[in-house]
């Protein structure tokens, strides 16, 4: 079975969301591009 | 119901009241919340007027509660579930994190539970043992919860309605020392946003940050501080997880050796280990000073992410090495700490 995309972690954390989810994506997002690769380490 | 001022207690009354009236979905259960009213009375008066398959007197079983307001939130009820004290809420962590908190991720969205466990907690109310509990933190760290604490009557009639109409389970933590304490609630009046925090009391010299029953004994240590010239900022957070940021726009401030932001206490009148809030939104070191805690320097923490761990995100959410690397690399760039540096 394939794994998912990593970025799909963030969703359906909560019903209603969070801006704080939505900060954490975004950090995560940022940290997945600093690699040369895309690949997080 | 026309603006009164009302004791917390009674303030969570009128707001379970406005709740079953406006939706039929809508269930209060738990001990003793049905034919008495609840030890506290905060259900008083509502299995007379809603009936007995509305407001329901539950066994003694805390676990069996929790699973059952999750059958029924699965059914498309919005149940209130109360936890009678604190320290009885231990049999139900297991049904609240294995179970409440995931089950929203763990359906990929299809299942939504709003269901909201209210909990009497904190001390200084004379009780004894497993009724003057701080189990927050217990409940904050744990992604799919909201963790809410209201410091006042106003907070606590809105901020109940608003956990109740949410679609997320919500801990709704009541301060019952200041179940007795009186406030103003106006019904007309447009609430806040349920995780955002409040500034109590303005001030320029030093912040103090504290939730539910703690909001007031920092607004008295204010108050006792301005009669000795000092300006103390109180900030209310209402929310514990997820946590906004503070609305507080005093800068950091270097005093005796060490940066100054806030000072924080627990519920329980002793100084915590770790200030609360949503660990990914803390940004703060703490160390101990004076019987409570002092921020020093400015830190990013970097816990894991809020969310619940699965096969595929154990390596992604777990802080790693290059991570940390990442965020060493950036904070060196930081003028704050740079300062710091140099003093």
């Amino acid at each position: 079975m394939p794994d998912p995309d990593h970025m799909a972690m963030f969703e359906h954390v909560y019903a209603d969301g969070h801006a704080l989810v939505d900060e954490e994506r975004a950090q995560f997002a940022a940290y997945q591009a600093s690699f040369a690769d895309g690949e997080v380490k | 119901m026309a603006v009164q001022k009302l004791p917390l207690a009674k303030a969570l009354n009128e707001s379970l009241r406005k709740a079953l009236e406006t939706d039929p979905k809508v269930l209060v259960m738990g001990e003793d919340v049905g034919k008495l009213g609840g030890v506290f009375r905060v259900t008083d008066g509502l299995q007379k007027d809603f009936g007995e398959e509305r407001v329901i007197d539950t066994p003694l079983a805390e676990s069996g509660i929790v699973g059952t307001a999750i059958g029924l939130a699965l059914r498309g009820y919005r149940p209130v579930v109360e936890i009678q004290f604190d320290g009885f809420v231990f049999p139900a962590y297991d049904q609240i994190v294995t179970q409440l908190a995931k089950m929203h991720a763990r359906s990929l969205g299809t299942v939504k539970l709003p269901i909201v466990i209210r909990i009497p907690y904190g001390g200084g109310i004379g009780a004894v043992e497993h009724h003057s509990e701080s189990p927050e933190a217990l409940f904050a760290h744990v992604a799919g919860l909201k963790v809410v604490s209201p410091s006042n009557s106003s907070d606590a009639y809105w901020m109940l309605q608003q956990a109740i109409q949410s679609d997320d389970p919500v801990v709704f933590f009541e301060p019952k020392r200041r179940y007795w304490d009186k406030g103003e609630v106006d019904p007309e009046a447009i609430p806040g946003e349920l995780h955002k925090a409040r500034t109590a009391r303005e001030g320029t010299d030093l912040t103090l940050a504290a939730y539910g029953p703690m909001v007031k004994v920092c607004l008295e240590a204010a108050q006792v501080a301005a009669e000795e010239g000092r300006s103390v900022e109180v900030l209310d957070l209402r929310s514990v997880s997820p946590s906004t940021s503070t609305p507080s726009k005093r800068p950091w401030r270097r005093r005796a050796g060490s940066w100054w932001s806030t000072r924080h206490r627990c519920s329980s009148g002793r100084a915590r280990r770790s200030p609360p809030g949503s660990p990914s939104g803390a940004s703060t070191t703490w160390r101990p000073r004076c019987c409570g805690w002092a921020a020093t320097t400015p830190r990013t923490r970097r816990p894991g992410w809020r969310r619940s761990t699965c096969r595929v995100s154990t390596g992604c959410s777990t802080p790693s090495t290059a991570r940390w690397r990442t965020e060493e690399r950036r904070e060196h760039r930081d003028p704050r700490v740079q300062d710091a540096g140099r003093r």
